[in-house]
């Protein structure tokens, strides 16, 4: 390190994408400081919980048995949810445990452990402590400000969240469009352990991930999710805001109708609240993530360079901001040993990304959130399904008719066209 | 004078909820320093500095002992084994033991909180040191050292002998958020480790037979029409004779 | 079990700390640091006896180290103070050289099985928690004042011990709101309140009420829309009106211990979960500027002689 800089690296934010960063740094033998407004790591922090955590595995090789990990989802149920009726598709699958794919987390009790991994790894934690602004010199950023402290560095890493203020005023983002964002909010409902096993039909250590589609969100864009943690489940809805703000409804109005629906309500009955929040998360990542993401000096990661993919049946925003903070690491490593903090240094992070799975992903669910802005896939669908299913099972003594003509005499009543149907299927076949 | 800053980092208890069976859910209260903490820590600054003397930090159990080290104090130490204890003289005595292991001191200053108001006073029983409570502030003036309260509709200044424990009791949230030069300072600063054992204190606490709500009946709330609520409220206080 | 009681007293208010005491079966001896007066008031209240020492201007913690020692010799089980400062460096000083336990904010005392229960309110008298002790106790009490019961009048009996060299060496007298100490009515608002001209919405209310006018601490100190002499809470003024109402104010404790001795307190708050809910007797939820312009109109409503009590 030398004599002008506090610090080889400040990495500013401690959620998942700061810490994963900061401990990779430290790891390759850094001075890291971890800045992180919070009093303490994760008090700021939501997330609905499902973790795609294989991407983990070369940073914490036994993240998963180390790591305070609620539940494997081994099941994962999609949710037609209508007024009175659902149609749910029950995915059920012991390969999903081997290797493990999918945890839930609490990010109350995710994000201290992985702050304390940091410690141990050499990392100075600076909790309780809001960065206002970045140290900029002849075009390029040297250091972090807060107060009237200063504190210079070699390379800024901004993983400080989806309203990346620093991101910001880098002039690396602009205000982001309320299109490109949605509103999550989350209840957290504690249920004793034997009962919630009962209840879900999961034993063990594994779980269950519903997402939910339809009445939950009363025709505004977006989704419900449950999901069971060890003695409590994560429960709530994400809303696209421009969406939620055209239609005038509240988001926790929007959650409370959720938890209150006679399909959800049995599954949170005699539950104790134990934490609710409510929390901005990115829609449309593959949009946002096309901003720049580097400044010399600078690198942009996780939520804050967007890195979030709605594929509209899971949010995942923790793996991305883990696999983005690798590439971040690596690319400031080669930075630090070159003494090279230009533009094309800091590029390095790109070409990282490049050859990592978050871009491949990110391409590959480009169309996505148009196919999710689809109004149909929140008012029709669910209950054509519903209908056709009631044609089935329902016997009421008229002759019965084939599945085929039963479901288009549900689809003529539903008011969807076929051609409708059948494009909403390719670009659903395309986007998903 | 050589001046002890006792300070407490714990959980808040205004963050604790009772469940209705009386028992304590602490799961969502949050660790921070005791509410009197920070004005204890600028009497005994005040007391210091009117005496060319020094700041040392105490404080007992597992939490993060560098609050007074950020915030300027320059040397501390934690009895990191210290519980919780019910037994407000149980407490002091370890503090006590601390106190006394530190060699020579002058003034104790301790904030005087609302939730153990025996910690302060059975401090200086332990010690057999003289002692004033409820505080706002104190200082040296002329090597004396001296208090302020408010008692009975007056503002007083009172002189005290030393050795002596000090009590302040806040009268604003006085605390200020350490800088980052302070927070790395605060990391080089010696922070050691006491144990009971090393203090020969062996504490313990009463049985506790539960806790129960008590019984007093909850208020009766009024919500709907303004004009009606209004009317009801106006009825019922008429029905407490105080309208 | 040695139920023998020492209650320490140096200032009013000991009159609830004096009920659970008396409830012991031993006897109980009142030991008092203060005026003639008060070690009077204390004695035709019924203890068995009265321990007066005569401070004059010294602080009462001067006599610590000495009433430890005599607490030494008469070994009492149990030793009781109220909150007041001065009372309780008396307890500390005893209960350190008892080495007796020390548990704050006792609301009851009993013997069961020749062991002493002791009922200590916790996070904030949300909960009472039950703890079975032995050997000495010293307790300080935390439960609500209460009016001294008058029993026997004991005899008084002038003590002289030795004093620590403590002195007050100056007192100014601080500046009070005329009429907020004894008024009978007090309506109080908080940073529910959003502009300063919405005071007198508040003002409206208060006086259809004949009651004064005070507020939260935030009001005096940060805004500046009332003197500072006018704010409640434990570091304002502490009041006993018959009818303290609340309106726009959180509930924070520190608030509501300015108004421990109220006899009713109501309140007004839009949000259900406020935490003023939990100690008032009556509240209203609702907004307060749709509210409070009812219940001035409510108050003025009733025959006018009900206000003058
Ligand atoms: C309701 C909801 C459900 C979700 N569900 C899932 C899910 O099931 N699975 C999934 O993988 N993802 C999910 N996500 C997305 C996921 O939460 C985010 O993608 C992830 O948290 C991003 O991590 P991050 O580290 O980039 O940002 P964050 O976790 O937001 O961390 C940013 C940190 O920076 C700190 N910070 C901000 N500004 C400053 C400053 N100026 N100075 C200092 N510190 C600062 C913040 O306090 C915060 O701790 C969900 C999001 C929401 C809202
Ligand atoms: C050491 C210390 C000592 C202190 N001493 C004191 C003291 O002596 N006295 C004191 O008062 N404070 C004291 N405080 C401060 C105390 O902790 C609180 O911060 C303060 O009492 C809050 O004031 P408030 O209730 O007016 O404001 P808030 O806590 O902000 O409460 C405002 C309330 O108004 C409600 N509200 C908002 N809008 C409306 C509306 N339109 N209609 C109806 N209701 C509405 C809100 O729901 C809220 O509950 C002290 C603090 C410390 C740390
Ligand atoms: N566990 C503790 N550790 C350190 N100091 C304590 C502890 N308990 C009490 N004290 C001190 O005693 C004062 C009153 O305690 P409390 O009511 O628990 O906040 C605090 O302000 C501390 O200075």
């Amino acid at each position: 390190m030398s004599e002008d800089v506090d610090f080889d690296v400040i990495v500013v934010g401690g959620g998942v994408a700061g810490t994963v960063c900061a401990y990779r740094l430290a790891e390759a033998g850094h001075e890291v400081l971890l800045i992180e407004r919070g009093a303490e790591p994760g008090s700021k922090n939501l997330s609905g919980g499902v973790f795609y955590c294989r991407v983990l595995a070369e940073v914490f090789p036994d993240f998963v048995d180390r790591a305070p990990v609620e539940r494997r989802i081994t099941r994962n149920v999609l949710s037609f949810l209508n007024d009175d009726s659902h149609v749910n598709v029950d995915y059920w699958d012991t390969r999903l445990a081997d290797p493990v794919n999918a945890v839930t987390v609490l990010r109350a009790k995710l994000d201290p452990w992985l702050s304390a991994e940091c410690e141990q790894a050499g990392v100075v934690v600076m909790p309780g402590v809001r960065v206002d602004g970045l140290l900029q010199e002849d075009g390029r950023f040297v250091g972090v400000r807060a107060g009237e402290d200063e504190l210079r560095c070699h390379v800024v890493v901004a993983a400080d969240g989806v309203n990346s203020f620093l991101a910001q005023a880098a002039g690396v983002r602009a205000k982001e469009p309320p299109g490109h964002l949605a509103v999550g909010v989350k209840s957290v409902i504690g249920l004793p352990r034997t009962v919630l096993e009962d209840r879900f039909r999961v034993s063990g250590d594994e779980g269950v991930a519903y997402a939910v589609v339809g009445d939950c969100t009363q025709g505004v864009a977006g989704g419900g999710f449950l999901y069971t943690n060890l003695d409590s489940v994560s429960v709530g809805v994400v809303l696209r805001l421009d969406d939620l703000q055209a239609a005038g409804l509240s988001s926790s109005d929007l959650h409370d109708h959720f938890l209150a629906h006679p399909a959800v309500e049995p599954l949170l009955r005699g539950g104790e609240l134990l934490e609710y929040g409510c929390h901005l998360t990115i829609e449309d990542g593959p949009a946002m993530a096309a901003h720049d993401l580097t400044r010399p000096g600078l690198l942009v990661i996780g939520d804050a360079g967007g890195f979030t993919l709605n594929t509209g049946l899971t949010i995942r925003g923790m793996d991305l901001a883990a696999g983005s903070a690798i590439a971040a690491a690596t690319a400031a490593s080669a930075a630090l040993a070159a003494g090279d903090f230009s533009q094309q240094a800091m590029d390095g992070y790109l070409r990282e990304l490049e050859g990592s799975f978050v871009s491949a992903d990110l391409r590959t669910y480009a169309r996505a959130p148009g196919f999710l802005e689809n109004p149909r896939l929140y008012t029709g669908y669910g209950q054509l399904l519903a209908d056709v299913l009631h044609g089935v099972y329902d016997h009421d003594l008229t002759p019965r008719r084939h599945l085929v003509p039963g479901a288009l005499s549900a689809l003529k009543a539903s008011g969807l066209r076929i051609d409708q149907l059948v494009r909403d299927g390719w670009a659903a076949a395309r986007a998903l | 004078m050589r001046v002890v800053v006792v300070y407490k980092w714990a959980r808040n208890p205004t963050d604790a909820l009772v469940r209705s069976d009386g028992s304590i859910d602490w799961r969502n209260a949050r660790m921070t320093a005791g509410e009197d903490d920070p004005a204890a820590l600028a009497a005994a600054f005040a007391i210091a500095a009117g005496s060319d003397g020094e700041v040392l930090g105490l404080t007992i159990g597992d939490g993060d002992a560098s609050w007074a080290l950020a915030r300027g104090v320059e040397r501390a130490w934690s009895v990191a084994d210290a519980p919780s204890l019910v037994d407000n003289a149980a407490t002091a005595a370890i503090l006590a033991a601390a106190v006394r292991h530190l060699g020579e001191v002058d003034v104790v200053v301790i904030g005087d909180s609302r939730q153990d108001a025996g910690v302060p006073v059975a401090l200086a029983g332990e010690l057999g040191w003289p002692a004033l409570v409820g505080l706002t502030s104190a200082t040296t003036v002329d090597g004396r050292l001296q208090a302020a309260r408010k008692v009975g509709g007056a503002a007083q200044t009172v002189l005290l002998p030393t050795p002596a424990v000090v009590g302040i009791a806040a009268e604003a949230d006085v605390d200020r958020a350490p800088g980052m030069k302070e927070l790395l300072a605060a990391r080089k600063r010696p922070l050691t480790r006491l144990s009971l054992a090393e203090l020969g204190v062996a504490p313990d606490d009463p049985e506790s037979l539960g806790c129960a709500k008590p019984d007093s009946t909850p208020a009766r709330v009024f919500a709907g029409e303004p004009a009606e609520t209004a009317a009801q409220l106006v009825a019922a206080l008429r029905s407490e004779g105080v309208l | 079990m040695n139920t023998d009681c020492w209650l320490l007293v140096t200032a009013d208010g000991w009159g609830g700390a004096f009920r659970i005491a008396r409830a012991l079966p031993g006897r109980l001896t009142a030991v008092v640091i203060g005026p003639r007066l008060l070690a009077e008031q204390v004695a035709a209240a019924g203890p068995d006896e009265v321990r007066w020492t005569d401070p004059g201007p010294v602080p009462a913690e001067a006599w610590g180290a000495a009433l430890a020692g005599a607490a030494a010799d008469a070994q009492p089980g149990v030793v009781l103070s109220t909150t007041d400062p001065a009372a309780r460096v008396l307890l500390g000083a005893v209960a350190g050289r008892m080495h007796a336990r020390l548990v704050p904010a006792a609301v009851a005392l009993a013997v069961e099985d020749d062991r002493l229960l002791v009922r200590r309110a916790a996070v904030g008298g949300e909960t009472i928690e039950t703890l079975r002790c032995t050997g000495p106790v010293a307790v300080t009490y935390g439960g609500d004042d209460v009016a001294a019961a008058s029993g026997a009048a004991a005899p008084v009996t002038p003590v002289e011990l030795a004093a620590a060299p403590l002195a007050v060496i100056a007192s100014e007298p601080l500046a009070v709101a005329s009429g907020l100490e004894d008024a009978d009515r007090v309506v109080s608002f908080g940073r529910g309140v959003r502009a300063r001209d919405d005071v007198s919405l508040v003002q409206g209310l208060a006086a259809a009420l004949g009651a004064e006018l005070a507020c939260s601490m935030p009001i005096a100190d940060d805004l500046g829309w009332l003197d500072k002499s006018r704010y409640v809470g434990r570091s304002g003024n502490q009041i006993s009106p018959a009818l303290y109402l609340a309106v726009g104010i959180g509930g924070a404790p520190q608030h509501m211990e300015g108004v421990r001795g109220a006899r009713v307190v109501a309140a007004v708050n839009n949000d259900p979960e406020a935490r003023i809910f939990r100690t008032a007797d009556y509240g209203i939820v609702g907004d307060l500027y749709d509210v409070v312009p009812e219940l001035t109109k409510a108050v003025r409503n009733l025959p006018s002689k009900e206000l003058e009590q």
